[in-house]
């Protein structure tokens, strides 16, 4: 009795140091790949894009401009940067599905009056000539200087600050952009309003 | 048996996906190109040399009734690290392999090895079998790669290489030509293998 114990106890011990080990493998890991494991080129690119910066996806640069620019917030699925030199600046990343694939977006936003200073779409499977329009300059230029407060809304006619107006053809992709928007305003309002940002995550 | 047989015994005669017939599901699922299934074998062999390595040299260690466990534990660091610098350093890459990355925890080359020959061998030995299953795999990997990829786009790693005039055979970038190429090649190994016999 007293023998099987001690080898119950002796094998919890050997697995509390596998798991610590294995553990501490995967901090290690975490802080060598640092920024770059959250933040793919193509959303530093689209953002720095959106602030007039142009640096080549290629560019080893790319990152190290963006971390001069920003500082994590939030992981997951909507991912959150805030300025350095301006905490009103939020830099946003959100995937969700389309009408066939995931869509991911990227957006910068002004807290201090919620005006959205730019979006683009990062990646996109909806369907080439239709949806895949979503991309394109004349739909994305839209957002720019739209409120976002209460989250935008798609309308045939834009009377109001916060309307955008759907791709021809393809309103179940404008649609699906219209919600991942919305839900990625939704979370950062409610992060902002709440302030429980995290300062170093 | 000298290390360079057991390297060789992996690649050959104890192929992992042609002979044991291990890890087909990523096997068909990566192969519509070349470039995905260089970048799975060659993460699946990073993972198999890390985790049956580890196996080994604690092997006196591990409980028995806890090894499956502890395989699983060693076998998820190895990935998640693995699969951490392809986002970093590759992020295109990562999308395209999407799922793939995450499940090479439930590929049977991994567990295969660990629990049957990791856990009975010398830490030497274990890197030599290790690195042989891995070229196996990654070969045949390729291999499959390089005929689907060829014949249904007319491309290799992106880049044509078909005349202008062929007209690509869909087929081999569907599900169904993944079956059709893997057994073709299985038909072609199995006869080469019998002619060495002399069957």
């Amino acid at each position: 009795m007293k023998g099987s114990l001690k080898n119950s106890l002796k094998d919890l011990l050997f697995m509390l140091i596998l798991s610590s080990f294995c553990a501490f493998l995967l901090l290690a890991t975490r802080s060598a790949v640092g920024e770059r494991a959250e933040l793919s080129a193509g959303t530093a690119d689209a953002i720095l894009k959106i602030l007039g910066k142009d640096i080549l996806p290629s560019d080893d640069r790319l990152i190290e401009a963006f971390s001069e620019i920003f500082v994590r917030r939030q992981s997951g699925k909507i991912k959150f940067w805030r300025g350095v030199d301006n905490p009103e600046l939020w830099a946003c990343e959100a995937s969700g599905n389309g009408m066939w694939g995931e869509i991911t977006l990227a957006f910068v936003l002004d807290s201090s009056s919620w005006k959205i200073i730019g979006l683009r779409i990062v990646e996109q499977n909806e369907t080439a000539g239709l949806g895949g329009q979503i991309s394109e300059d004349r739909f994305v230029e839209q957002f720019t200087g739209l409120n976002g407060e209460n989250g935008v809304e798609m309308a045939s006619y834009k009377i109001m600050n916060n309307q955008f107006d759907a791709v021809t053809g393809a309103t179940a992709s404008s649609k699906s952009v219209e919600k991942l928007l919305n839900k990625a305003l939704l979370a950062l309002r409610e992060k902002i309003i709440t302030g429980d940002m995290k300062e170093n995550e | 048996m000298s290390n360079l047989k057991i390297m060789l015994k992996g690649i050959f005669s104890s192929n992992p996906v042609f002979v044991l017939a291990l890890g087909l599901c990523s096997t068909l699922a990566v192969t519509g190109r070349v470039d995905t299934a260089f970048f799975m074998g060659l993460m699946v062999g990073i993972t198999t040399i890390f985790s049956t390595v580890i196996v080994s040299i604690l092997r006196y260690k591990i409980p028995f009734k806890f090894r499956l466990m502890s395989y699983m534990l060693i076998i998820i660091t190895a990935v998640i690290s693995v699969e951490q610098l392809l986002r970093a350093y590759y992020p295109d890459m990562a999308r395209t392999l999407g799922q793939y990355v995450g499940l090479i925890v439930t590929n049977c080359v991994i567990m295969g090895r660990c629990e049957g020959f990791a856990v009975s061998h010398a830490p030497k030995e274990t890197f030599f079998d290790a690195m042989g299953v891995s070229i196996g795999y990654f070969l045949v990997l390729l291999s499959i790669a390089f005929f689907r990829e060829s014949l249904g786009n007319g491309t290799l790693w992106g880049l044509h290489v078909m005349p202008g005039s062929y007209v690509p055979c869909r087929v081999f970038n569907s599900p169904s030509g993944a079956f059709l190429t893997f057994a073709a090649m299985l038909y072609f190994v199995n006869l080469v293998k019998g002619w060495f016999k002399g069957e």
